[in-house]
């Protein structure tokens, strides 16, 4: 017993002795939380790792706040006269980590790397314009060097679409596409993301990093654009609940930087006269909404589809789920998207939408089957189908089923729609690149959320949207497109997600970027 | 005695193996796909298809479950599919002993909090102290341990910043208190019951009362003839909580941010990635009868009558 | 004589245990408490459709209010009366509890008894399968089979799962839940059934009966499942409160009950993440679930006491 007393109180006074030096001196450090990045590889990473990874790796432009591009990487970007050749000169001003010079082979290689099909990389769908992309991405073509993408100098790449691709120009400004260092990825494989071998092009270089636990980034010496303020960023990984995790740490000073709010704090930090100063919120070009089977028959009347839509109260599902900091959305592609308008939203109160479910037969929503309102179980969806459930109970006297799926089930779900039938799902989609094409087109004409809507007049306006070189004409194909996609209502739009930011006031010119809203650091300081 | 345990050893092999069977079956039937990533855009079928056919999971299942075993047999558990880039036993060795670390710590705790408690709540005259003790060590196993982590967090860490709210530090830093405690409380509770009710028991012994009759200092009776004799069951005890507190807590290492085995399994369950579960459950399931085997070697060297039975 | 013998056994035990209860209720504040407090409960479960609010109705103008004469306990996320959902959540509670610890103790005695009986080889084959399952951490094991569950059965109906797949969906989710817990909560039951059934096995009057030439059905029904039944009674005091938590945990990480339906553990998910600004939401799900295990524990404590003094104390939560 005296010698586990002895030990316990040694183990005490170990704990109680690093709790003080934990205090250490954090001058010149930007600290956050985020969550575990999938891939460390710029030519993998599709999901939410490029936030991590925009910090390392920088693509050849990205696109200011007049829409233009504004150059990065590159010096110059040039587009043929045939509307297909762009011809890229690189900034040589750029180094890698290492000091080498960035070259134009190092791109070809990265780009020619994507679309390798031994290396599966889900990126490779952002460079499908370029010619034969597919093809050699399908396995179709063997031969690497048929692809449209060529090193033409030591720092200039030519690349030729497939077609004339007007949208190509804003998918050059995506953070998926950014170079690797050849000779180190071939040299180390798969292990070259690994700290001590990684060279990056972009501000900050990799130190350390251990799984689930931290990531550390220092500037790049060689970095070619202006040197960042901050010299080094201290990244805390978290699993489950980010967002929780990142408000605790905030408030407790041990972060500087939150890039979302748990649902239930928003109001709590809106009333704080401290807290709402730091509060900085960026509406999202994305939506959310519900989705009908299209080929369930029991959506093949318009006036029922119409009747769920208007029944939904908007307002409520914007001040439930978010305090009033999303935006209730009448239409699913957003404002801010070309081709998108709130005009076109169908219109009509809830005693419009109960006639519309009598004229379709089912007066007070009688003799209307339950039906399943199918959902993921992150991202406040759960609260988003209980709100629809009542609505839809109330105000139509029709009943529904939740079924909440963990996320990777409900992925699994999604895809297996393919063929299999489904009542609604609740779903989302936001932007990856600031082009009507990116909506009409993969959103809607790919299918990407198994909603089955076939509309061949739809089909054809944004066919020829997508390749209509004169922008005004552009618009009004897919104007027109809009107007289709709302009058027919495959889907029923419910909000526009807002991200919230919290940041310290300590750190200055912190900015949002893009549709993605990316944040940069090296932009920012600390006072 | 030695045979015993090597046959013990070897009853070892099948569990291994049922487990191993269990959980690939279940872990595959699972629907979902390790390369769904939560991008914006689905998962390509073609590239699905690719990655499938590079980690052979096109082949048929009975295929897949004999080249993992053959591959387990010789120890290597194959890539993890969250991270291509580490093995199943980097993802081990990383994991595992920050688990251990943090439940070694938190069975420390229960063990040298418990036993003191429980004998306090045995031997004191006051039923007050008895009753208060024994209360509050009920309260620790019926409350769940999320519920206790958070709030210890919130008040601890953001409230009065004693500690920080996420993170890991290493053990011997403010960081792994509250992962500790809450990790501590339940066995902590079950020592208490435990080593009162066995006190209670061996107080009433003839030796007790012998040696009380020679006129031993009250101290050396209680630790050395009656604590030695209470402390098997709470051996028991001890051993059905080491397995699961060591090899970590989910909810404990998520709220906390720790990044430890039990948070990893999750993580992994969520990833679909097969080959991290099932290296993750046998690791487990080694730690369970290495433990168990633990525990009856203690009874063999804290029991003189187990000792003459093995003898025989 | 020996059917008499055994009767006598049961009865006279029966009695005896009934007295000792008696008189522990009598003698022990703490179980007359938690016995109070889990009728309270229960009665809340039942007449929760009494209650002045609907746990459904959602009233977004009024969500997240603190506890009021109108609603005692508060509004949730939605607005929702948190009393009455607290009340229709213990219905969950409970219905999960019974439920998984019929499945659990229905299989838990079947294998032990059969595999104690009928000893050998079966009863190795079935003990290394029963100590594989424990070498799973039962929790994880528990999240594996929740994904699974919920996965295959939330899809459309087909072929042989069709009727699974129906009923999953008609009880919200809680179908899942209860396969779940029911397929990993047996393996203490039936390892206390099987060491029963082996001491009982070569019991004189055992013995004699099979002598005079019974059959292996008829002793197992008259002698060894009657005289399991005070194990079986330990068991249900170690099964209950770990379903009612194993529940709640479930549903905390969100692969339990599905929404609307309340479940304390879905409560206390939100009330984790609502603790800084919502403490109430935290506190009364977790004082519920906290009350109630509490309760059962000490109730427990109490039945142990009486049926199997050398359990008491020792069990894994």
């Amino acid at each position: 017993m005296r010698l586990s007393h002895a030990l316990m109180a040694s183990a005490i006074a170990l704990w109680v002795g690093s709790t003080q030096s934990a205090v250490a001196d954090f001058q010149g450090v930007f600290r956050m939380i985020v969550g575990e990045p999938r891939y460390m590889d710029p030519n993998l990473a599709s999901d939410f790792s490029i936030y991590v990874n925009a910090q390392l790796f920088q693509p050849l432009a990205r696109i200011g706040g007049d829409g233009q591009l504004e150059m990065l990487q590159a010096k110059s970007i040039d587009l043929g006269a045939d509307g297909r050749t762009w011809t890229i000169t690189l900034n040589p001003d750029y180094k890698w980590s290492n000091g080498e010079p960035i070259t134009a082979a190092d791109w070809e290689y990265s780009w020619k790397r994507i679309l390798n099909p031994k290396v599966a990389s889900e990126v490779a769908v952002f460079l499908s314009d370029i010619e034969n992309a597919e093809a050699y991405n399908k396995g179709t073509i063997t031969d690497a060097s048929q692809v449209g993408i060529k090193a033409t100098g030591d720092y200039t790449l030519q690349v030729v679409t497939g077609k004339v691709a007007p949208q190509f120009r804003a998918k050059l400004a995506l953070p998926y596409l950014t170079p690797v260092p050849k000779a180190v990825v071939e040299q180390f494989g798969d292990g070259w993301v690994a700290p001590e071998h990684m060279l990056t092009n972009g501000p900050y270089k990799l130190v350390s990093r251990v799984n689930d636990q931290s990531i550390v980034m220092e500037a790049n010496p060689h970095y070619g654009g202006k040197k960042p303020a901050i010299s080094r960023i201290e990244m805390t990984i978290a699993s489950g609940d980010l967002c929780t995790a990142q408000l605790r740490a905030y408030e407790a000073d041990e972060i500087d930087f939150v890039t979302c709010l748990p649902s239930q704090d928003i109001a709590r930090i809106q009333k704080d006269p401290e807290l709402s100063k730091q509060l900085d919120p960026f509406p999202l070009a994305a939506s959310e909404w519900v989705q009908y089977d299209m080929t369930n028959p029991l959506w093949a009347d318009k006036r029922i589809r119409h009747a769920l839509g208007l029944a939904i109260d908007r307002n409520a599902i914007v001040t439930a789920v978010s305090n009033g900091t999303a935006r209730p959305a009448v239409t699913v592609v957003p404002e801010s998207i070309p081709g998108g308008s709130s005009g076109d939203a169908i219109q009509g109160s809830i005693e419009d939408a109960r006639k519309l479910l009598a004229d379709a037969g089912y007066p007070d929503g009688k003799g209307f089957p339950q039906f399943t309102i199918a959902t993921t179980a992150n991202r406040g969806r759960p609260l988003i189908a209980q709100l629809l459930q009542q609505m839809w109970s109330e105000n139509l006297g029709i009943q529904s089923t939740i079924n909440v799926l963990e996320e990777n089930a409900f992925r699994a779900w999604v895809q297996s729609r393919k063929t299999e039938k489904y009542d609604t799902a609740i779903q989302g989609w936001w932007s990856d690149y600031a082009d009507p094409a990116n909506w009409y087109g993969d959103l809607v004409l790919s299918d990407y959320r198994q909603n089955h809507f076939s509309n061949a007049e739809f089909a054809a306006l944004v066919e020829k949207g997508n390749t209509e070189p004169d922008p005004a004409k552009r618009l009004e194909f897919f104007r027109a497109a809009n107007k289709i996609l709302e009058e027919e209502q495959p889907m029923s739009a419910i909000q526009n997600p807002t991200d919230l930011w919290m940041v310290k006031p300590h750190v200055l010119g912190l900015k949002h970027e893009g549709v993605l809203n990316m944040y940069h650091i090296e932009e920012a300081s600390l006072q | 005695m030695l045979s015993y345990f090597c046959k013990r050893l070897l009853a070892g092999i099948p569990t291994l193996l049922i487990s191993f069977t269990l959980v690939f079956f279940i872990a595959h039937a699972t629907p979902g796909s390790p390369w769904d990533s939560s991008s914006n855009r689905p998962l390509e079928p073609a590239v699905k298809a690719r990655l499938d056919a590079k980690y052979h999971l096109d082949d048929p299942l009975y295929v897949q479950y004999v080249d993992y075993l053959a591959g387990a047999l010789r120890g290597d558990f194959g890539p993890s599919f969250r991270d291509r880039t580490k093995s199943v036993a980097d993802i081990v060795a990383q994991f595992l002993p920050v688990s251990l670390k943090l439940g070694g710590a938190a069975m420390l705790l229960a063990v040298l909090l418990g036993l003191p408690f429980g004998a306090l709540a045995a031997l004191s005259r006051h039923p007050a102290v008895d009753g208060a003790i024994r209360v509050i060590s009920t309260l620790g196993i019926s409350m769940p341990t999320y519920v206790v982590t958070s709030i210890l967090i919130v008040a601890f860490g953001v409230g009065l910043g004693w500690v920080p709210t996420f993170g890991w530090k290493g053990l011997f830093s403010a960081s792994s208190l509250v992962p500790v405690f809450s990790l501590a409380l339940a066995p902590l509770a079950a020592v208490i019951r435990c080593f009162r009710t066995s006190m209670l028991e061996v107080m009433n012994l003839d030796f007790i009362r012998t040696a009380r009759a020679k006129g031993l200092r009250p101290m050396t009776i209680i630790v050395h003839h009656m604590g030695r004799n209470a402390l098997i069951p709470a051996v028991t005890v001890v051993g059905a909580y080491t397995s699961y507190i060591l090899v970590g807590s989910f909810f404990v290492e998520s709220i906390a941010g720790i990044p430890g085995f039990g948070r990893y399994f999750v993580l992994a369950v969520a990833a679909r990635d097969y080959p991290v579960i099932i290296g993750t459950t046998l690791i487990y399931a080694l730690f369970v009868i290495v433990i168990n085997l633990i525990v009856d070697l203690s009874y063999y060297l804290l029991d003189p009558r187990v000792r003459t039975e093995h003898a025989r | 004589m020996s059917t008499l013998d055994a009767d006598y056994r049961n009865g006279g035990g029966a009695t005896r245990h009934a007295w000792h209860l008696g008189r522990q209720i009598v003698h022990n504040p703490g179980l007359t408490a938690s016995l109070a407090f889990l009728v309270l409960i229960v009665g809340l479960a039942i007449l929760a459709p009494l209650l002045p609010y609907d746990a459904y109705r959602q009233d977004v103008l009024h969500r997240n209010e603190l506890p009021t004469l109108q609603h005692w306990l508060g509004t949730d996320e939605l607005g929702r009366d948190v009393l009455a959902r607290i009340a229709v959540g213990a219905r969950v509670s409970l219905v999960v509890a019974v439920a998984t610890t019929l499945i659990a103790i229905a299989i838990g005695v079947m294998v032990g008894t059969i595999s104690a009986y009928l000893g050998g080889v079966t009863d190795s084959i079935v003990m290394r399968f029963v100590d594989s399952m424990y070498a799973f951490p039962e929790t994880l094991f528990a999240i594996l089979m929740a994904a699974l569950v919920k996965g295959q059965l939330s899809g459309e109906a087909n072929g042989f799962l069709a009727p699974l797949v129906e009923a999953y969906r008609l009880s919200g989710g809680m179908l899942g839940v209860l396969l779940t817990l029911g397929l990993t909560g047996w393996l203490t039951t039936s390892r206390l059934v099987r060491s029963q059934v082996l001491s009982l096995k070569h019991a004189e009057y055992v013995l004699a009966c099979r002598l005079s030439g019974a059959s292996d059905w008829f002793i197992i029904r008259t002698h060894l499942l009657p005289n399991t039944i005070p194990v079986i009674l330990v068991a249900v005091t170690l099964v209950v409160p770990n379903a009612i938590l194993l529940e709640a945990g479930l549903s905390f990480i969100g692969i339990g009950v599905d929404p609307p339906t309340p479940s304390w553990g879905t409560m206390i998910a939100t009330g984790a993440q609502s603790i800084q600004s919502y403490p109430h939401l935290l506190i009364c799900p977790a004082l519920a679930i906290g009350l109630t295990l509490l309760s059962l524990n000490v109730i427990g404590d109490a039945l142990r006491d009486i049926f199997d003094p050398a359990l008491a104390g020792a069990q894994k939560a």
